[in-house]
């Protein structure tokens, strides 16, 4: 090790800076370099300084205004007046030795249940549709094509989300193996953007989509719902959306 | 919702460490209260993140750390430093003739070394700030800055290093 690595190691010269290997290999350097031993004279003077600069503690000249201040400040921001957002959502462990009465949060979960139920329902609805418009177009392309009727796969839609297909994919309940059948692009081009954004907004597989289509139905055949009464569920009208509720609590299937 | 008496509490307890600290940092009264209101708020906003296996001082240092090393970054990119017009001017001695051995306990000689801290690069004044004012161990300067004990004692040795260097140059150029 040369002089410039020791002048380093002499400037940590306050007590568990050093390993004991270091300090005694600087220890025996300082002995027989008269720079070095300088160096290290002149670091152990500041350190007579900065003992005094310790003793030197800032203090602000209104302690009880600071703290003033700070509990003001504390309640603007908690009640947004800063504008910032406050995420103060699950358990606080550890820290309610410190900040008791913080189980105050538990006051919310009635209104995350109502924004869990109301997310739930607009992802309902909003499936729904897209399974009407679905079916719509499994409807034309039924007549078209002379079949009694079609199926279109959501799972094959889903794996579209990138190319937008000219043609679309659709299985003949009747026949044995899937082949192309032309499709109208505007509908299809419609029919994807709504499923998409559905799905975009609720980040739900098309598996569970395809899943809810029996039920819905299930209870239009059950209720002997026309175009209004149909339309009224979909769109979410209380009675409607209620019963349809209570149908599906009921066990309600097709 | 308030602040509640155990956050005012607190409050009390650690607002002094806080302000010195802040103080130490970045020099002049109104920044270091601005500094602690803004890292209790940050306490207030972050208590979910708080490990409870820790001390809660080490997590509060490492908060007003933070704040102070964010103000100090603002100021430079606005062109306050917050360093003292050095170059140039002398800073007045009360005594040209007092040598740095004969004044170790002169408040004039306290009064540079935080002159000088405040033209060190913020991270290693943050650094010379814990270990050499706020007396914090290497271990404890390392986890309040979330550096490793290696780069502590780098930055350490850059700080003390320049602050003796301004120091004797001062006290000769004073003789």
């Amino acid at each position: 090790m040369g002089c410039k690595r020791y002048q380093k190691l002499a400037h940590l010269n306050r007590p568990g800076e050093l390993s004991p290997g270091q300090a005694e290999a600087l220890e025996r350097h300082l002995k027989r370099c008269p720079a070095c031993a300088a160096v290290r004279d002149g670091v152990n003077r500041m350190e007579g300084l900065l003992d005094a600069a310790r003793l030197e503690t800032p203090r602000t000249a209104d302690p009880a205004g600071l703290a003033e201040r700070i509990a003001s400040a504390v309640e603007s921001t908690s009640r947004g007046k800063t504008g910032r957002t406050i995420k103060r959502v699950g358990s606080i462990k550890g820290i309610l030795p410190l900040i008791d009465g913080f189980s105050r949060h538990e006051a919310a979960r009635p209104v995350f249940a109502v924004a869990a139920v109301l997310i739930a329902g607009v992802f309902f609805i909003q499936e729904a549709t897209v399974l009407k418009r679905l079916s719509r177009l499994e409807k034309r392309m039924a007549a078209v094509s002379g079949e009694p009727s079609f199926t279109v796969r959501l799972n094959e839609l889903n794996e579209w989300s990138g190319a937008r297909p000219l043609k679309a994919p659709v299985s003949m309940r009747h026949q044995a193996g899937d082949e192309w059948i032309s499709v109208r692009k505007k509908d299809l081009e419609k029919l994807l953007d709504d499923y998409e954004n559905a799905r975009r907004l609720n980040g739900v597989p098309a598996d569970v989509v395809q899943k809810y289509r029996p039920q819905i139905n299930g209870f239009i055949k059950t209720e002997r719902l026309d175009a209004s009464e149909l339309e009224q569920v979909l769109t979410g009208h209380p009675e409607w959306s209620s019963r349809f509720r209570s149908w599906l609590n009921h066990g309600g299937n097709i | 919702m308030e602040p509640n008496e155990a956050f005012r509490n607190l409050v009390r307890d650690n607002q002094p460490y806080a302000y010195a600290l802040a103080f130490r940092f970045l020099g002049n009264a109104a920044d270091a209260e601005d500094a602690v209101q803004e890292s209790f708020l940050r306490v207030w906003k972050h208590l979910t993140e708080y490990d409870p296996a820790r001390k809660f001082t080490t997590w509060f240092y490492r908060i007003v750390a933070n704040v102070c090393f964010d103000a100090l970054k603002s100021k430079k990119s606005k062109g306050k430093t917050g360093q003292v017009p050095l170059n140039g001017t002398r800073i007045e001695i009360a005594d040209p003739d007092a040598d740095l051995a004969r004044d170790l306990d002169g408040k004039e000689a306290v009064r540079l070394i935080h002159c000088f801290a405040r033209e060190l690069p913020p991270k290693q004044r943050m650094v010379f700030v814990l270990r050499d004012l706020q007396d914090l161990s290497i271990d404890e300067t390392a986890r309040a800055l979330r550096m490793t004990r290696a780069s502590v004692k780098n930055n350490l040795i850059h700080a003390r290093r320049f602050l003796r260097g301004k120091m004797e140059e001062q006290y000769k150029t004073g003789q």
